[in-house]
């Protein structure tokens, strides 16, 4: 039951920041790899601004403004880094992406070189719901994931704003013609962004299994890419379901790592290197999601593939 | 300030050698890839593994004791077929699809080798071997006409041959037949087919010659740097990182990935002056973490590597806007 807790309270991370990936490369064309330095940034920005003293507005009031904070980061970076390039290939904004992560990546590290220390106000306090021990942190996190999720579906699906931004994603010229505009849509996507992301990368820095603090956030934030990966950077319900798939996997994989190390020696020891090879108790974290990622990619019927060739 | 100038032409090199493979993965047939850092990586730890002596082994290090330029070789190959494997696997996946894939298999690449303590050390890390022979010559102790050059100058000249040697490779190869398949897979792959082009043969081909530069880049950036540690705790950072593979493939596309020619010499001025730039800014007192200050030298090359990408792209745009 625990490894399925984690499961669904790790699951509901990953598909914060999938979702957050996803949308954007719908909107836009484009897998913008930079949003991973947003969800890195947001935590120690709240780090920085609060204690374990801190009341739970003060908290609270901390996150919202970080939260406008990374939307308007985004927009400023959308409208003045991309829209300039958006007549060049996707290959050339994947790429600007990948320097604003490098950049962010590196103020982080000036900034922060010992790392920060994120305390929130419900700390590690457990709750037992259905004889089930649970910690407060993890059904927090399922709760706001669910939220933000299924808000995001139904503004998406039955709001006017989101079906502007939908038509705005499948047919920019049509969409234009229509009088939406694309400053709005990249307004909206901004918004998206700056709440997804902040909310993902300060639930992911908080103390709480298997979560181990602010400097494992760009590490998690990579293993969100797996769903994204396997949704073809264009399905939101695939890239939802795959997000508690892959999270899944990964919990039940370092809970039986035994069981697998065991195995593994069986079949490497024909081959004489059972002393040599171990997977070690990384294997959960830093094999099963890729690998998982590339099976999909690999094994996933061409026609399912959907036409996301150019981006 | 020679020592500075003597690594960063050294730096420039493997660059110019693993930038060299991605053109033809890249430039020529459209596939990207984020994997050149693994498999530098791959061609690092196999490489040492085989040319390692019994003396030189440590721990939980492992070693075979052949003579380099047979490690290399079995170092780059294995390299290269690893590439291609992993192009043969992906044959299909194009744009973010590829980008996404080879991330993945980054990821999975590190931690295997991290895994395999007899190529990666461990905790320890591991070491490049010191001789480096090849026939009658030693690059680690080069003597020439009785004059003797220190290590890091005789893995230049090195280094220097191999850039030279694949420079005029990859130069053949954008002029070949397999170079003209290629580019009609990258602009029209569906009409390619009906040419009798082979999609799998020459999209495995570019894989594999892709592997074979960062076989031998990483062959030769090991016994640089002497010791290197290939860990998947961060798979951004590190030797053989993400962000390594995102600096080449960043240098290959700011080069331009039409004109060979054009193209590696914009990657040999960029990778020169990003390692000049890493190099010499660690004698500034107020810049190196190591001397009191804030920022290390790897940070100021990150920001500045990634700002000159992004001003080129930006130029770029605003040219393409202005003639077109």
């Amino acid at each position: 039951m625990s490894v399925l807790v984690t499961s669904l309270a790790l699951g509901s991370l990953y598909c914060l920041i999938a979702v957050v990936l996803v949308l954007h490369f719908k909107v836009s064309g484009f897998l913008n790899i930079g949003v991973l330095g947003y969800i890195a940034l947001a935590p120690y920005l709240v780090a920085s601004f609060t204690s374990e003293h801190s009341s739970i507005f003060i908290f609270l009031a901390v996150c919202l403004g970080i939260m406008f904070f990374i939307s308007l980061l985004s927009f400023v970076i959308d409208f003045g880094l991309f829209k300039p390039i958006s007549r060049l290939s996707s290959a050339m904004k994947v790429i600007v992406s990948i320097s604003v992560l490098f950049i962010t990546l590196t103020f982080i590290d000036i900034i922060w070189p010992s790392g920060a220390n994120l305390e929130t106000p419900v700390g590690t306090k457990s709750i037992s719901i259905f004889s089930i021990d649970l910690l407060l942190i993890d059904a927090i996190t399922l709760f706001v994931a669910f939220i933000v999720v299924f808000g995001l579906f139904f503004i998406l699906s039955k709001t006017i704003m989101g079906n502007r931004l939908l038509a705005f994603a499948q047919d920019q010229q049509t969409a234009r013609a229509y009088g939406v505009s694309p400053l709005y849509v990249k307004f909206l996507i901004s918004v998206f962004t700056g709440v997804m992301a902040s909310l993902a990368g300060i639930l992911l820095a908080s103390p709480g299994s298997p979560r181990v603090g602010v400097t494992s956030v760009i590490f998690y934030s990579l293993i969100a890419l797996s769903p994204v990966i396997i949704a073809r950077h264009s399905d939101l319900l695939i890239c939802f379901i795959s997000s508690f798939l892959v999270a899944f996997v990964q919990i039940f994989s370092s809970a039986n790592i035994n069981s697998i190390n065991e195995g593994f020696h069986g079949i490497v020891s024909n081959f004489g290197l059972s002393t040599a090879i171990t997977l070690g108790p990384t294997f959960a974290d830093r094999f099963v999601p890729f690998a998982i990622a590339l099976l999909a990619l690999i094994i996933i019927p061409s026609r399912w593939i959907r036409d996301d060739a150019n981006g | 300030m020679v020592d500075y100038i003597i690594i960063a032409v050294s730096f420039a090199g493997i660059i110019v050698i693993a930038g060299s493979g991605l053109y033809v993965l890249t430039g020529l047939t459209g596939q990207i890839s984020l994997a050149q850092g693994a498999y530098m990586a791959i061609g690092a730890s196999v490489t040492s593994y085989f040319a390692r002596t019994s003396t030189e082994v440590t721990g939980v290090l492992g070693g075979q004791g052949l003579v380099f330029i047979a490690a290399f070789a079995i170092g780059v190959l294995i390299t290269a077929l690893c590439s291609a494997i992993f192009g043969f696997l992906t044959i299909r996946l194009k744009g973010a699809s590829a980008i996404s894939a080879s991330i993945a298999v980054s990821v999975i690449v590190l931690y295997l080798i991290e895994r395999s303590q007899f190529l990666s050390g461990g905790s320890r890390g591991a070491t490049s071997s010191k001789y480096l022979s090849i026939g009658n010559l030693d690059f680690a102790d080069l003597t020439i006409a009785g004059h003797t050059f220190d290590r890091n100058t005789s893995i230049m000249m090195l280094i220097i041959i191999m850039s030279l040697v694949i420079f005029y490779y990859i130069r053949n190869v954008s002029r070949s037949p397999l170079a003209r398949s290629m580019r009609t897979i990258r602009e029209r792959d569906v009409e390619a087919q009906t040419c009798a082009i082979s999609p799998t043969k020459t999209i495995v081909s570019a894989h594999f010659i892709c592997g074979l530069c960062a076989g031998i880049a990483g062959a030769l950036y090991a016994p640089l740097i002497e010791s290197f540690e290939i860990s998947s705790a961060n798979p951004w950072l590190g030797t053989f990182g993400l962000i390594v593979s995102m600096q080449i493939l960043a240098f290959v596309v700011v080069g331009g990935m039409r004109n060979y020619w054009t193209c590696a010499g914009i990657i040999l001025v960029l990778a020169f002056l990003s390692s000049f730039m890493s190099e010499f800014s660690s004698s500034i007192p107020f810049l190196d973490s190591a001397q009191g200050g804030r920022i290390s030298p790897s940070q100021i090359t990150a920001i500045l590597s990634s700002l000159i990408v992004i001003t080129i792209i930006q130029m770029r745009a605003q040219f393409l806007k202005k003639h077109l």
